[in-house]
């Protein structure tokens, strides 16, 4: 199980930072940041700025995405940012509106 | 609490908050939080977690250190080893040997004075 966990109907409003993995299925509007995995459940609306080592979107974002590894957009997944991966899939059914930055 | 229910959140030991943390359901705080927490569920403070904030919450078990006022529609419990100053309002409060507390009990509830103290009263007389 994920370090922390922002359970379903749970909001967080403010800044979270992290050592260990971080499941929002819940509410955040802010800024997360963790130096572990990120993964944003299909049920959560996220406003903020995320980074991670690798962050998976299955729910709604809006906000910048950086990670060192990956960054995926699983389907059912829309992120309205620009997002800064090495590497970066959209799966198909996924929205994504914004800029991309692989560091080429 | 140990459910692995999505109802239950978690903030890990390495994870630090700032901010509001609010909704339904019941959290368990391993971690650092900063600001206020009014969750509808059960709240626990586990033995390395740090809240400085108010709390409301269904109830409270806490072992770690909470400073701010808190608010539980059920029991607060205070293990040892926990730290807890500020306002505590609750059905019950229990608190162990071994805790540092240091609270006001604005408990809703009459105090049952029964024979045992009109007996002391009497004695004082």
């Amino acid at each position: 199980m994920a370090g922390t966990v922002i359970g379903e109907g749970l909001s967080v409003e403010g800044d979270i930072t992290s050592d260990e993995e971080v499941v929002v299925q819940g509410n955040l509007r802010g800024k997360l940041t963790s130096s572990d995995a990120v993964s944003i459940g299909p049920s959560s609306v996220v406003q903020a700025d995320i980074a991670g080592q690798s962050v998976s979107i299955a729910g709604q974002v809006t906000g910048d995405i950086t990670a060192p590894e990956r960054v995926d957009i699983q389907a059912g997944g829309r992120l309205v940012g620009d997002v800064k991966a090495a590497r970066f899939t959209i799966a198909d059914g996924a929205s994504f509106k914004g800029a991309v930055d692989m560091e080429v | 609490m140990s459910r692995l229910s999505s109802e239950v959140s978690v903030l890990g030991p390495a994870t630090r908050v700032t901010g509001r943390v609010s909704g339904e359901g019941s959290l368990r705080v391993e971690g650092k939080v900063r600001g206020d927490i009014q969750i509808s569920g059960d709240a626990e403070i586990a033995a390395a977690g740090n809240v400085e904030g108010n709390l409301t919450a269904a109830s409270l078990d806490v072992s770690g250190t909470l400073l701010g006022d808190v608010v539980a529609s059920g029991p607060v419990a205070i293990r040892e080893g926990a730290v807890v100053r500020g306002d505590l309002r609750a059905t019950e409060v229990s608190i162990e040997p071994g805790s540092r507390v240091s609270v006001r009990l604005m408990n809703d509830f009459e105090l049952d004075l029964g024979p045992a103290d009109a007996g002391a009263a009497a004695k004082r007389r």
